[in-house]
């Protein structure tokens, strides 16, 4: 019987801590938090709990990074601050799901190549894997163990927004506009070389006019005769040294924005050696036979770059020999290959060299294809580092307690121990017997 | 009779009762699995495969039960269990039952006899046997009921699931929309000899051209009508359903099916059939023959993908030369086939044919197949040339299996020469010097005669095709048609490196590049002259070697285009450089088409597609599948990445990763190699 | 170093070397009238060998079958893919003949069907102007071979570009002569030949 009354004293003390419980759940149900606490909300929820944060004027308040904060949001913030309300912020912590990711660094800024149908480049870096996806739906994704270097992604054209989702940090990539290129004009003798490179050319999609020597008097064309300027071509490209008359032309054309192609030998064209990086040497065979895919270029004929100005950049080599280098010329740029018969790498090379030769020829033009600026997008949607600029907004993370609880916060322990208690109250009453 | 026989006998109807009530209860158990299976069919389309587990699976569940059934009813196996279980159910026998039935107090005791034989058991074993039996007999005949209440094709489909058993399903949705299940029957060419087959609910069919592709479904709303390229064919009623029959195209085509306000689409894929691959066997390679008599063996292999009808040899016999020629042609050692694989043996007799010196025999085997819908598929082999020499060829190197040329004999001569030179040598020290120059001197006039003939051979070939540029040549060689400047050029001939090609370089006069080999040996056989001459056979012996050596090499030689080389004419480019008196007036050029110009009419379709997945599944698998059809012949790897991406779709699972892979595929651009960088773009 | 360098194409069915003359006509005919820098001999390369592809413009022709290897075919086609054009022409001048016949066929199986070509194309303007089309040779106006003048040529065109050039009209013995006799001629027969390699090198 002694053992009796202990135990219903045991359930009543369990009664009654857990209905003192249920009253201090009750409590803080319906209490709003005191001017000394810190409100606390997850950026998940921070657009339907602004309302009620600006109204309310707490002291402090810190959001929880738990999902990739929009710009407008996070200007919200900025503004009640200012409105001297103290906002920290906090990486989200560890948990469960993947999506609970900590706040990486995430920059992503995107180009578009300068040619038809050409790819969307996006530089991106970030110290997690980077997931791209449009308007409609995913695109791609770079590993981490590339992102961290700095990773260049090419892809197709995006429909609608471009944003890169790296954990917690959302990035809205603006896209410039496609520019409108104007054609492409190749200069030289008629020959296997301009055939093939004005067919590469169009083929990729450019508008190619030409003026190919056949004979004295004797000129092939394609398009209309007309003034060499900006306003009709985008790029000049001399294949030799033959440029008829368009050598009275073509350094006014650079200087004025134009692009200048020099293939082969064509930089010693008197019209051309005042503006080239180099002049071009004596041609030389290449010493590998085959068109390597990676390497094609090892296999081509060459007339190396000698005499590099000043202001010329060196763009590529083949073991001592100067290949590629471009500069600026006014507002154009120049660049000169000295690579020669490259119709070889379209014929002789491997399964892919047509379509592999067609996208040198169209990035080489591209390189300094002359084109209007896109322009300058002041939307603020789109912001390639976000973390940056909520660092730039707010300051840096902080690490905070999880003490206090906001005005609809309950403690996590408070429900299982009020259960416990119940339960282990019916759980003695059953032992003895009792009902 | 006797309390034992009446146990034994209850014993019995008990032991019976027991295993038919576990019959009975995996029966029951049987057909409730196949009753099951049944109905969740009827709601959701089960897969074949699982469907033909369910006959195996309800069988073992039977099986399993009426073991288990068995092993708990504790089977009466011998009269005691029964008379216990009698005494369960009788108490006032207080076991006298089991001691009367215990064959050690067999007869002992009885009392204890007459006081079991009173009770009256057999009442209550018959009632326990109905009680039994009654309970699994009802729940069969309730399954047995049901599955007969159920339409057959609904039964069928779990008891014999077969392909095309689409439209047997019970559907829980109303039978409104006939386009809801259709079956696909593909019917092949007859000459195939391939077994028809059947689909339920394709979104492609891939079948031979020419195959029957019958499209059935039940009836439903409005009838059925199919549109393939521009023509529209209506569907036949056949009982409940709806029956229509295309012929499977050459090109890949989509069929919209429509009814009332349903629409279905439905992707034929062509097989094509391909030709016969055709492998003459003999002869075994081009010939040159010194004389048209002989019989040569033809044969070759052929094999089809479907089976081959026929087959012959072709001969074509040119005749003539320069710009004058004659052509026979016929057809020898025709077969007719029965299987897929199948050999073409003839023989030619070379004397009925009638060749004569420099005609051409052209061989080749055609084997055809038996494709009726598209027409025969021809296969033909290689071609073997055999070219009957001229008299003025038979210096020709170049033969196999000929007889041996000119060089062949000199080699003969040459190196009989060599063995009498050898022999003299040997028996020197029993002659005398006389002789011994005598025999030596006799030697060196054979071996004379023989360099002489190898001259002629050199001299022969250029003899005779001068052409229209002879003067020039020809100048050339009277100034070098003497023996010092043969004897000088095969000196350069026989010092120059070796592997230098037969025919020679440009510069070489057609003199030295011709007959490399030959000069060689003649230069050889000079020496080899001279130390005969001074009785010096030992000396001799070296010179004969190197002569012998150098007609086994141009024995030996590849063939040599001597036309090609001789009449080479190199042009005085700067000479005639712009001295024409005409002016050309090139016309303007034409841009070429880019190389993918629908490309983006595809990515656009594409993107269209992805806007389609959340709000309507299937219009987004059609237009994927519309897509697909016209990247077949274009991108195979991005027609296969969308078609997996329509698969996915249309079976409920989640593309994402499909369909980025299919856009990758869609949309990727040929980037330009290293070393060019974007130097230039903009900042 | 020579843009153009004349090849001849060496099969093995037949008599490729038919014509050996009409490289050094037409490499000739191209240094006459034009700026164009040529080798000044041919070269002869077999179907078969990657060696074609160093040429993207070939010429062949012949008498006899022409018959072509699984390994000549499929050099053809890749050939073709990558933009080198076959000139061929048949120096029977008889469409009824085998040559024809069997060209036919094998151009058919490596590249695709031969279809007439408009007398309006490119290749009449290319350089000189042939208003009426491919110009007659003396064979046809004698009447050898088929009896037949050809107004056309036909082509295997892929896009608008000529992918296969070939001719019925017996242009190898109309240019087979040395090119020192081109003195004696009052017009200049090799003209067409020069518009095929221009049209070649800049179309």
């Amino acid at each position: 019987m002694e053992r009796a009354s202990r135990d219903a004293f045991m359930e009543r003390a369990l009664r009654a801590l857990s209905f003192a419980l249920i009253a201090f759940a009750l409590w803080r149900l319906f209490t709003a938090a005191g001017d000394g606490d810190v409100v606390r909300v997850r950026s998940s929820s921070l657009a339907r709990d602004l309302p009620s944060i600006e109204s309310a004027r707490t002291a402090a308040l810190h959001v929880e990074m738990d999902a990739a904060l929009p710009p407008a949001e996070r200007d919200a913030l900025v503004a009640v601050a200012h409105a001297g309300t103290r906002v920290t912020w906090s990486a989200p912590r560890a948990t469960l799901s993947r999506q609970g990711a900590a706040m990486t660094p995430l920059a992503a800024v995107a180009e578009r190549a300068r040619e038809p149908g050409g790819p969307v480049r996006i530089a991106v870096t970030s110290a997690a894997d980077v997931a791209f996806s449009d308007g409609l739906a995913a695109l791609d994704t770079v590993r981490a163990t590339a992102a961290i270097r700095g990773a260049t992604v090419s892809m197709g054209e995006p429909s609608g927004a471009l944003g890169a989702v790296s954990g917690a940090v959302r990035a809205f990539i603006r896209v410039p506009a496609a520019a409108a290129l104007h054609p492409v004009l190749v200069v030289g003798r008629a020959g296997w070389e301009a055939k093939f490179a004005v067919a590469a050319l169009e083929e990729r999609g450019w508008t190619v006019e030409a003026r190919l020597f056949v004979a004295p008097g004797a000129d092939v064309t394609q398009g209309s005769p007309g003034a060499i300027d900006t306003s009709r071509y985008a790029v000049i490209v001399a294949l030799d040294t033959t440029l008829g008359s368009v050598a009275a032309s073509v350094v006014r054309f650079v200087r004025q924005g134009g692009g200048l192609v020099l293939l082969a030998g064509a930089a010693n064209a008197p019209a051309v050696r005042a503006i080239a990086p180099a002049r071009a040497g004596a041609r030389r065979l290449a010493d590998v036979r085959a068109f390597d895919a990676a390497e094609p270029v090892n296999a081509m004929a060459l007339y190396p770059l000698e005499g590099l100005r000043g202001d010329a950049m060196p763009l590529s080599t083949r073991g001592a020999l100067l290949t590629v280098a471009a500069r600026r010329e006014g507002a154009g740029r120049v660049l000169q290959a000295g690579f020669d018969e490259s119709w070889r790498w379209r014929m002789q090379g491997g399964a892919d060299a047509v379509a592999a030769h067609r996208a040198w020829w169209s990035r080489m033009v591209a390189s300094v294809a002359a084109a209007p600026l896109p322009p300058a997008d002041e939307s603020p949607a789109a912001e390639g580092a976000p973390l940056a600029r909520l660092v730039d907004a707010l300051g840096p993370a902080v690490a905070i307690a999880p003490d206090a609880s906001g005005p609809h916060r309950l403690p996590g322990w408070l429900l299982p121990a009020i259960l416990l208690c119940l339960l282990a109250e019916w759980a003695s009453r059953r032992w003895r017997g009792a009902r | 009779m006797t309390i034992l026989e009446r146990v034994e006998r209850a014993r019995r109807t008990l032991r019976a009762t027991a295993i038919a009530a576990a019959a009975l209860r995996g029966l029951a158990a049987a057909l409730g699995i196949l009753l099951l299976s049944a109905t969740v069919d009827a709601f959701v389309s089960l897969p074949a495969g699982a469907r033909r587990l369910v006959p195996f699976v309800a069988a073992a569940t039977a099986i399993a039960l009426f073991l288990r059934r068995l092993s708990r009813a504790g089977v009466r196996a011998d009269a005691g269990s029964a008379a216990l279980w009698i005494e369960a159910r009788f108490p006032s026998l207080r076991y006298a039952l089991v001691t009367a039935v215990d064959p050690r107090y067999e007869g002992r005791v009885p009392e204890i006899e007459r006081a079991a034989a009173q009770v009256s058991f057999e009442p209550a074993v018959r009632r326990a046997a109905r009680r039994a039996l009654t309970g699994p007999s009802i729940a069969v005949a309730a399954c047995v009921l049901v599955l007969l209440v159920l339409p057959a094709g609904a039964v069928a489909r779990v008891i014999r699931p077969a392909a095309g058993d689409a439209l047997s399903r019970v559907r829980a949705e109303s039978r409104t929309n006939p386009l809801a299940s259709m079956v696909v029957r593909v019917s092949p060419p007859a000459y195939a000899g391939l077994r028809d087959e059947s689909f339920d609910n394709p979104a492609s069919v891939r079948a031979l051209v020419g195959s029957a592709i019958t499209l059935e479904g039940v009836a439903g709303d409005g009838q059925v009508v199919a549109t393939l390229g521009g023509s529209r064919t209506s569907a036949s009623p056949s009982g409940d359903r709806w029956r229509l029959v295309l012929a499977m195209p050459s090109a890949p085509a989509a069929v919209r099916l429509h009814a009332a306000a349903h629409e279905r689409l439905l992707v034929l894929e062509p097989v094509p059939d391909s030709a016969p691959v055709v492998v003459l066997t003999a002869p075994a390679r081009d010939s040159i023959l010194r004389k048209p008599s002989g019989r040569i063996r033809l044969s070759a292999t052929a094999s089809d993908d479907y089976g081959l009808a026929s087959g012959a040899f072709e001969l074509i016999v040119s005749s003539g030369g320069g710009e004058n020629f004659t052509f026979k042609s016929r057809t020898i050692g025709a077969a007719t086939f029965a299987s897929r694989s199948g050999e073409l043996a003839a023989t030619i007799s070379l004397d009925s044919i009638g060749l004569q010196p420099g005609d051409m025999l052209h061989l080749r085997a055609i084997v055809r197949d038996r494709n009726d819908v598209t027409g025969p598929g021809t296969g033909t082999s290689d071609t073997r040339t055999l070219r009957i020499a001229r008299a003025d060829e038979y210096d020709s190197v170049a033969v196999d299996p000929s007889p041996p040329p000119e060089a062949e004999k000199n080699a003969l001569s040459q190196r009989m020469l060599l063995m009498m030179a050898q022999a003299l040598e040997k028996k020197r020290p029993q002659i005398s010097h006389a002789t011994l120059v005598g025999e030596s001197r006799s030697i060196a006039l054979d071996q004379t005669r023989l360099r002489k003939r190898v001259g002629e051979i050199v001299f022969t070939r250029l003899g005779e095709d001068t052409g229209e540029q002879g003067d020039a040549v020809q100048n050339r060689l009277d100034q070098q048609v003497n023996p010092d400047s043969v004897l000088a050029a095969a000196d350069r001939a026989a010092s120059a490196a070796a592997g230098t090609a037969l025919e020679g370089d440009h510069d070489e006069t057609p003199l030295l590049a011709l007959n490399r080999p030959l000069l060689e040996a003649y230069n050889a056989m000079w020496s080899a002259s001279g130390e005969l001459e001074v009785g010096e056979p030992g000396k001799a012996v070296p010179f004969m070697k190197k002569a012998l050596d150098a007609l086994q090499a141009a024995r030996s030689a590849e063939r040599i285009y001597l036309r090609g080389s001789t009449r080479a004419v190199v042009v005085d480019i700067d000479r005639v450089r712009l001295q024409g008196k005409d002016k050309g007036a090139p016309g303007a050029r034409t841009p070429r088409p880019a190389a993918d110009p629908s490309r983006d009419d595809r990515i656009r379709r594409f993107d269209a597609a992805l806007r389609l997945v959340r709000t309507a599944p299937s219009a987004a698998v059609d237009s994927l599948l519309l897509l697909r059809l016209d990247l077949l012949d274009r991108d195979m790897a991005a027609a296969r990445a969308i078609e997996t991406a329509a698969n996915t779709l249309r079976g409920g699972h989640d593309a994402t990763s499909a369909l980025i892979r299919a856009r990758r595929a869609l949309t990727s651009v040929p980037s330009a190699p290293a070393p060019l960088t974007s130097w230039g773009s903009p900042p | 170093m020579s843009d153009f360098t004349f090849c001849t194409v060496q099969y093995d069915s037949g008599d490729w070397d038919s014509a050996p003359l009409v490289p050094a006509n037409l490499i000739d005919s191209v240094a006459r009238y034009t700026s164009i820098s040529v080798a000044p001999t041919g070269v002869i390369v077999p179907l078969g060998s990657t060696e074609l592809f160093k040429y993207p413009l070939a010429y062949l022709t012949g008498h006899l079958p022409v018959r072509f290897s699984e390994l000549e075919r499929r050099t053809l086609g890749e050939y073709c893919g990558r933009g080198g054009m076959l000139f061929v022409d048949d120096h029977n001048h008889d469409i009824d003949g085998v040559f024809h016949k069997s060209a036919h066929e094998e151009i058919a199986r490596a590249v695709g069907p031969l279809k007439e070509l408009p007398n309006t194309h490119a290749l009449y303007s290319s350089f000189f102007k042939f208003d009426d089309g491919p110009p007659a040779t003396t064979h046809e106006l004698n009447g050898w071979g088929d009896n037949l003048v050809h107004k056309h040529l036909l082509a295997v065109m892929r896009g608008d570009r000529i992918s296969v050039l070939y001719s019925s009209k017996d242009y190898s013995s109309e240019w087979g002569y040395h090119p020192d006799n081109k003195r004696f001629l009052s017009v200049d027969n090799t003209k067409f030949g020069v518009n095929i390699v221009v049209y070649a090198l800049t179309r």
